[in-house]
């Protein structure tokens, strides 16, 4: 559609193709500077206030929060999240039971349920700090 | 008046499709991640999904292939759109496959840690797998940080019935810093990952994207626009760079304990290569890996350069191990225009020839 008639000169092509020449030296430099120590240890220094006042804010407004909250009778944050923690562990344990329950319905010879999830979760109660109750607890 | 010029018809349809084009890519999301598929399993936010079988059941492999993708992306990217989908490509040569796609932590999984993920999601996702399929045996597929966590389950249960294990461009060497660009972003002396979680609680989609787009910032900002805006006319390219543009842009965030052992323990002290790793007191050996091994490296990635990935032959037990060296991007192998000519067909092959029972 761009071409002129005429030689075989096509001008919106050799403008493209300067272009994308551009691009590359444009873009080595590019990679170049931000791939450099200076830029990375200039960008961790210019970021930094910016999550200190992030911090700042989300610390004094999840404080006032829970102050309201709490004078209107209402969940806070912290319980809110802590309740879907613990539906979460509920969750790991009913996972177990439907399992047990598969393997009872439908039990193929080669496929019966293994013992690493639970075997795994007896660990120190780290990170989703998921325990399966042992038999007869609860 | 427009059918007596001869190039004026053409003209006008290609100015329609431009615009055509223009406006669905500023204001709508490709639909990806389409193929017929059930959920069969969720814990959490994590939902384990079985996709619906295209050959008979008597001429399917019998080992199930168990696809786990990277925490910080949605797992579309493995079955981007018809015809350019990896899942789709599996499931007609055969394939039982299975999909483990992480979710979208909230607030309330900021203290969800690799542990986690490894001891106590993927565990339980793939013993569903093995109570719905009826095998024993099953395949894993691990990309990026996926293929991370399917290591770290190899090495920690190795007699769980893991016969196959695939990992792309999987980060776990990181003992040369100075040859990869995330390495030194993370560095203590350039950032401070304590102060980043202390505001956000979770690592925000959003930062990771940008963190990961910085790497090549020119070709990420402005060359893949252009490119675009260059074949606003062809309706077959714009499909697949929205296609790819919704997949990249939809970012999710990364637990903060997640993100904070990547940061202090791997990127920086890199300790599953040095044999410290451990994880709820486990030590990760992974002497201990003995599946059969294929690891696909991406020779030009810039995200998990071919030194991650290389020395892991090396380290494991594992007697059945290929190396596989495929020209491309971190993300370009699998979901570029060339992967059902180059990737795909290869993981095929080798997979075809491991999942008989």
């Amino acid at each position: 559609m761009a071409k002129i008639p005429g030689p075989g000169f096509d001008v919106i092509g050799q403008l493209r193709k300067m272009r994308d020449q551009g691009m590359d030296t444009w873009a080595k430099a590019a990679i170049r500077f931000t791939s450099s120590d200076r830029y990375q240890r200039m960008t961790g220094i210019l970021v930094q206030p910016g999550l200190l006042a992030t911090a700042l804010v989300r610390n004094s407004t999840e404080k006032a929060m829970s102050d309201l909250l709490a004078r209107l009778n209402m969940p806070s944050r912290e319980e809110v999240l802590s309740l879907s923690q613990r539906l979460t562990r509920i969750e790991v344990v009913l996972d177990d039971l439907s399992a047990a329950v598969d393997a009872f319905r439908n039990p193929h010879p080669e496929a019966q349920p293994e013992a690493s999830p639970a075997r795994a979760s007896q660990g120190n109660g780290d990170g989703m700090r998921v325990r399966i109750p042992a038999a007869g607890e609860n | 008046m427009a059918e007596q010029i001869p190039g004026i018809p053409g003209a006008l349809e290609r100015l329609t499709a431009i615009a055509q084009n223009a406006l669905k890519i500023a204001t709508t999301k490709a639909t990806i991640g389409s193929t017929p598929r059930r959920a069969i399993w969720t814990l959490n936010k994590a939902t384990l999904y079985q996709y619906t079988p295209v050959v008979p059941a008597e001429e399917r492999h019998p080992v199930p292939l168990v696809l786990v993708f990277a925490l910080m992306n949605k797992a579309a990217i493995l079955d981007l759109r018809p015809g350019n989908s990896f899942v789709e490509h599996m499931l007609k040569r055969g394939y039982d496959i299975y999909l483990l796609d992480w979710g979208v932590p909230g607030p309330e999984d900021k203290d969800l840690g690799l542990e986690d993920y490894v001891l106590e999601y993927l565990p339980r996702a793939l013993r569903k797998v093995k109570a719905v399929s009826g095998s024993e045996s099953f395949t894993v597929l691990g990309w990026c940080i996926g293929a991370l966590l399917s290591t770290l389950y190899a090495s920690l249960r190795p007699d769980d019935g893991l016969k196959n294990l695939i990992l792309l461009t999987a980060p776990l060497d990181f003992s040369n810093p100075e040859a990869i660009s995330l390495a030194r972003m993370a560095a203590e002396r350039n950032f401070d990952v304590d102060r980043l979680l202390a505001a956000y609680g979770n690592m925000p989609g959003e930062l990771l994207d940008y963190g990961a787009k910085m790497l090549k910032p020119v070709e990420n900002f402005v060359g893949s626009y252009l490119r675009v805006l260059d074949n606003l006319h062809d309706n077959k390219i714009v499909d697949s760079w929205h296609a790819m543009n919704t997949w990249v842009s939809d970012g999710i965030p990364l637990a903060g304990r997640t993100y904070r052992q990547l940061v202090v323990e791997l990127y920086r002290q890199n300790k599953l290569m040095n044999g410290t790793l451990a994880l709820r007191g486990e030590k990760v050996d992974l002497g201990r890996l003995r599946a059969n091994l294929l690891n696909v490296i991406a020779e030009d990635d810039h995200i998990t350069p071919p030194c991650q990935s290389d020395g892991l032959v090396d380290r494991i037990a594992s007697t059945d191990k290929t190396v596989l060296r495929v020209p491309g991007g971190h993300i370009g192998i699998m979901a570029g225009s060339g992967a059902v000519k180059t990737t795909w067909p290869k993981i095929d092959a080798w997979l075809a020839a491991r999942s008989g029972k």
